[in-house]
């Protein structure tokens, strides 16, 4: 009875179950309005968390529960709560969840239920991942978001589906069992023999992991969690996969799931495994290096709308994990930040991109121009969107970044500078990608095809989502402070305790 | 000195791999000082009882046998234990009358069944 | 000697139900449904079959664990019971796939043989003693060469039950040396005194070569490499339900006995598990069977051929569950086996119907399954997700706990624990074969002239439940494990 009322129980279960209500053949139309239920329920459970988060009180579970799941045996229990590190995600998750849904459920892909099935069922997945305690659930919520997102690239994809949803499949499953693996070498090495995480911090705040331990079961989980955010060298799923993913699926996938490597060596691997991941911390360094610079440079040189975004993700990541690599309070929060910002960016360039998309039926850069006499809405959302994924105040990204370099020069000044280049390179082909698309002259071919079929602005179906998406970009971007309390409060704590039950 | 249990075995296995080949080895020997070299078409016959053999060696036999065979198993099988258990009846309790019954009955099913087949008929 | 035959005869009531019921399909056959057609027949003898087992069921379940029958030839503890309802859940399984299959000439019969077989796995749970041992092996073993070449018109069936009868054969030439070789050791045949006896006298040369042959013997029959040649012929050419039998029920009950072979029951201490030296021969035979089957399988065209490899490869995890369980217990292993086993039949239960349709077995076949069927390829992608080890599908938990079973005791650092890093590193080379199954069935288009796919009722039915429960055992693990 506890657990049918907690409201992070019901953010999960509302999308699973009208996924499920779909599968048992739901009608159309009801699916369609059903699935407003799916998508919105949870965006309001994590509005209404945000809202009502005990402020100081960042470290200690809010909203906690705990379930039997018949497996103890295992140690493991069903348990939910959010700390002041899962909060932000968890809105995150509601917030892209609810605009890729609204755009979803007004799109006109063919076999509307069955996208909107997968689409729930992920986003079930999501909001499990950000609200689960026990890592076994963790994983388990991770993969449940994750294949729907290889048979929608499989199905619903543009150019090269087959080949990318082989390949993303691949490349993220193997990044999975890593980790998985990795997770249990902790269950395993701890002592505890517990996925319970606040069991675990106790067992390892009274007994650290052996070295040698910490050091495979490390590198395990930094392997399988960096091919999940697509960490330089392991990133090549990443453009291919966003490239001929469906919009909503791209939106979820980048905006959200892809947080998952991250947020899980924030909320496991670092404090479980501190002196390992100190041991990594010269090669991470490096290799997030390569993200922002070498992925930088490519992203430069894109000619694809869709894989630019892409790239661009992939870029972004880098700084991600420059931030954790400080090893200090400021790096990892500037990542949570981060995180939260260029989900909600990333979401809504893909949004954008569709946008575009259905209006010249072409993503290649080349071929376009002088879209913002047509539609200047779109362009308007496409500038801020840009504005946004290029750090400018006002955005939630600035802060993010902002903090990671702050955290960086603190380290290295070397690395900080290397870092901030990587700001005038997202400048350089975002700008460029504005210009592109909105200015200048129309090529002859583009103009043949917005006279056979003229472009309207944005409708309202694109403009709420896109609008949810900026503006709580601009409100994190003015008031950091919503988020950064708890954060702290989690981050600066030694052992987080759970509570029960907060009004 | 005492030998090992198994012994024993090891010398059997020594005889059984030793026996045929000396046997061969002396075939062999036979063979090449004394046997003179006469091939001919009827050294090379097939063996059939001393009689001239006819036709190809190679012929499809009628394999129907083994349905007798099988069949000829139901009986066997039964008597085979009903034989003890007639010994020993006496001295039994009426559990184990009821699992030979069952027993008996399983048989006889089975040549119910393939008569009805038609598995007796000879064609 | 006192035998309670009351105590016999109610321990015994799932098995003997089962026989009589297989005397009632074939009086009935003979009788009343002697002039009708083929699938009437099929369908009449299916249905007293799967009443009969679910009958079996309710009553396994009913008399639960009752210990020790027949003054300890069979022991009914609670990894028996399992194992019966599992068996009986699997042929019931095996029995709904088959219904609706045109090819099945003796639709009686086959349904007997399958009983027969099921009756043989459910002693093999149970046994205690050699002989019986060796004797439900046998039932089981010679039911399955049947069923294997029962559609004997097409010659790969003979194929197929003529293969799998020579090795099995071998493989129980061997058994039965390595039993009488332990008798000879012993001078007993129950498990129990055997276990103490060994306990007693120690080690002896002649025990290695027994478990030698053993584990030569069960690796035949659980085919893992080396030993592992004739199941692809066997998978390819068996009628599509006799596969599905081989791959399921059999696996379940042979690796319950190997395993209770090796680590006895919880109430009696480790048997053959005591002797040393096993372990790495079994790793041995595990590696093997993962990297040869996940290999072999990227190359298939066939999908039979692809599933009997990837059995193959499961064969390897589940020699590592054997493993494990001397230290976690029986638990993981049965929940692999059982999950494994609804999969893997499901999967077969879905060609089976693609196959009377018309369809040959080219994984190129079953292009635009999505748009034929959707039914079948929602079932196909349950079933083959959940081999591929995907949650939130059941076979994602049993490789979790297996992996987590072996990784436990040592950790990474022992031979064991590398055993379970190359068993996941291999199950990502396996995932890629599955979504060669899945991109055919769910994102290719059909082939020009296609139709759509007609499912029958009863095999409908019975896919869909197998693929639920595959759904709903690896959402709520629990069900199956709280057993142990």
């Amino acid at each position: 009875m506890n657990l049918l009322l907690n409201p992070l129980f019901l953010s999960i279960a509302a999308p699973f179950a009208v996924a499920v209500a779909i599968l048992c053949g739901l009608p159309q139309r009801w699916s369609k309005r059903l699935a407003y239920l799916g998508f919105g329920l949870p965006a309001l459970i994590a509005l209404w968390c945000w809202a009502n988060f005990p402020a100081n009180n960042g470290a200690e579970y809010a909203w906690f529960v705990r379930a039997s799941t018949g497996l103890e045996g295992f140690g493991i229990s069903l348990a939910l709560g959010l700390n002041g590190v899962s909060l932000p995600l968890f809105v995150l998750a509601g917030l892209v969840g609810l605009a890729a849904g609204l755009y979803a459920i007004r799109s006109t892909a063919e076999r509307t239920k069955l996208y909107l099935m997968l689409l729930l069922f992920m986003q079930a997945g999501l909001m499990g991942i950000f609200a689960s305690e026990d890592i076994f659930f963790l994983y388990f919520f991770h993969e449940l978001a994750l294949i729907p997102t290889f048979i929608m690239v499989g199905i619903w994809g543009g150019r090269d589906r087959n080949y990318a949803a082989m390949k993303m499949t691949i490349y993220l499953t193997v990044g999975a069992m890593l980790s998985l693996l990795g997770l249990i070498a902790i269950y395993v090495k701890s002592g505890a023999n517990t996925f319970d995480l606040m069991a675990l911090r106790e067992a390892v705040a009274a007994q650290p992991i052996a070295a040698t331990a910490q050091k495979y079961a490390f590198g395990l989980l930094l392997a399988g969690f960096g091919i999940l955010v697509s960490l330089w060298p392991f990133h090549t799923w990443a453009p291919l996969g966003y490239g001929a993913a469906p919009s909503s699926a791209a939106m979820l996938h980048a905006g959200v799931l892809k947080k998952f490597g991250l947020y899980g060596l924030i909320q496991v691997a670092l404090p479980l495994l501190p002196d390992a991941a100190r041991a990594h911390s010269q090669i991470l360094t490096v290799l997030a290096l390569g993200n922002v610079l070498v992925i930088g440079l490519i992203t430069i040189a894109q000619r694809d709308l869709k894989q630019m975004i892409g790239y661009s993700s992939v870029m972004h990541m880098g700084y991600a994990f420059l931030g954790l690599v400080c090893f200090s309070t400021l790096g990892t929060g500037g990542v949570v930040l981060l995180m939260v910002a260029h989900g909600l960016s990333v979401a809504l360039m893909f949004l954008l991109a569709t946008s575009i998309h259905d209006r010249t039926q072409t993503f290649d850069l080349a071929d376009m121009g002088g879209l913002a006499q047509k539609t200047p809405v779109l362009a308007a959302f496409f500038v801020a969107a840009t504005l946004a994924g290029i750090g400018l105040p006002g955005f939630a990204n600035f802060w993010g970044e902002l903090t990671i370099f702050v955290a960086l020069w603190n380290v290295s000044p070397w690395v900080a500078a290397a870092a901030i280049a990587g700001v005038v390179i997202s400048a350089i082909y975002g700008l460029r990608a504005v210009a592109r698309v909105f200015f200048g002259s129309p090529t002859p071919a583009l103009n043949g095809v917005m006279a056979a079929n003229p472009p309207a602005d944005l409708s309202w179906g694109e403009k709420i989502p896109a609008l949810i998406l900026l503006i709580a970009l601009l409100v994190v971007g003015f008031w950091p402070k919503s988020i950064s309390t708890p954060l702290n409060a989690a981050l600066t704590a030694p052992v987080a305790t759970a509570k029960t039950a907060i009004p | 000195m005492s030998a090992h249990p198994h012994a024993s075995l090891a010398l059997f296995l020594l005889v059984a791999v030793g026996f045929p080949l000396a046997a061969l080895m002396v075939a062999r020997l036979w063979f090449r000082f004394f046997q003179p070299a006469r091939p001919g078409a009827t050294k090379q016959d097939v063996y059939e009882c001393g009689v001239a053999p006819t036709g190809d060696s190679w012929i499809q036999f009628k394999a129907h046998y083994y349905l007798y065979a099988l069949l000829f198993l139901v009986f066997d099988v039964e008597v085979l234990f009903l034989l003890p258990f007639a010994v020993a009846f006496t001295g039994l309790p009426a559990g184990a009358l009821v699992a030979m019954l069952a027993f008996m009955l399983l048989l006889a099913e089975g040549l119910v069944w393939a008569w009805h087949r038609g598995h007796l008929d000879w064609s | 000697m006192n035998i309670d035959y009351s105590l016999f005869f109610r321990a015994m009531q799932p098995e003997s139900l089962l026989i009589e019921a297989a005397l009632a399909i074939i009086i009935l056959d003979l009788t009343v449904m002697r002039r009708k057609d083929l699938s009437a027949r099929l369908n009449v003898a299916s249905l007293v079959g799967a009443l009969a087992v679910a009958l079996a069921a309710v009553l396994a379940l009913r008399n639960g664990a009752m210990g020790e029958i027949l003054n300890g030839v069979l022991n009914l503890d609670t990894l028996a019971v399992a194992t019966r309802v599992g068996v009986l859940g699997l042929t019931l399984l095996v029995l709904g796939i088959g219904t609706g299959g045109a090819r099945i000439r003796n639709p009686a019969e086959y349904v007997v043989i399958v009983l027969c077989a099921a009756v043989g796995f459910m002693l093999m749970a149970s046994a205690q003693q050699l002989l019986l041992v060796f004797l439900a092996l046998e039932l089981a073993s010679l039911s399955l060469y049947v069923l294997a070449g029962f559609d004997k018109s097409r010659p790969e069936s003979a194929e197929a039950g003529l293969k799998y009868f020579l090795f099995g054969g071998m493989a129980a030439a061997f058994l039965l040396f390595g039993f009488s070789l332990l008798y000879g050791l012993t001078g007993t045949l129950d498990l129990p005194g055997m276990s103490v006896v060994m306990a007693a006298t120690g080690f002896h040369p002649m025990l290695a070569v027994a478990m030698v042959m053993i584990l030569v013997g069960f690796g035949y029959k659980a085919a893992a490499a080396p030993f592992h040649l004739w199941a692809p012929d066997a998978y390819q050419g068996a009628p599509a339900p006799a596969a599905a039998f081989i791959a399921s029920a059999s696996k379940l009950a042979g690796f319950v006995l190997f395993t209770r072979l090796l680590w006895g029951s919880a109430s009696q201490g480790q048997m053959l598990g005591a002797t040393p030296g096993w372990v790495p021969v079994v790793w041995l035979l595990a590696g093997a069977s993962m990297l040869v089957g996940n290999l072999a399988a990227l190359a298939q065209s066939n999908v039979r051929r692809l599933l009997a490899y990837s059995a193959i490869a499961h064969a390897g995890a589940l020699l590592l569950g054997v493993i494990a369980s001397g230290r976690s217990g029986p638990g993981p292993l049965f929940f692999y086996l059982t999950t494994y086993g609804i999969a893997t039949a499901g999967a077969f239960g879905v060609f089976h119907v693609l196959e009377n349709q018309g369809g040959a077995q080219k994984l190129k076949d079953l292009a635009g399954l999505h748009r034929r069927s959707p039914l079948l390829a929602g079932c196909l992608m349950v079933f083959i997700l959940s081999l591929a080890g995907v949650p939130p599908l059941s076979g994602f938990f049993g490789k979790f706990a297996v992996f987590a079973a072996a990784l436990s005791p040592a950790g990474l650092g022992s031979p064991t624990g590398w055993l379970a890093v190359f068993a996941i590193a291999m199950s990502a080379v396996g995932l890629y074969y599955y979504l060669l199954i899945l991109k055919e069935a769910l994102v290719r288009p059909a082939a020009a002239g296609a139709t759509a796919v007609k499912v029958p009722a009863a095999a409908a039915l019975t896919l869909v439940a197998a693929a639920g429960l595959t759904l709903i055992f690896g959402m709520f693990p629990s069900l199956l494990l709280r057993w142990f």
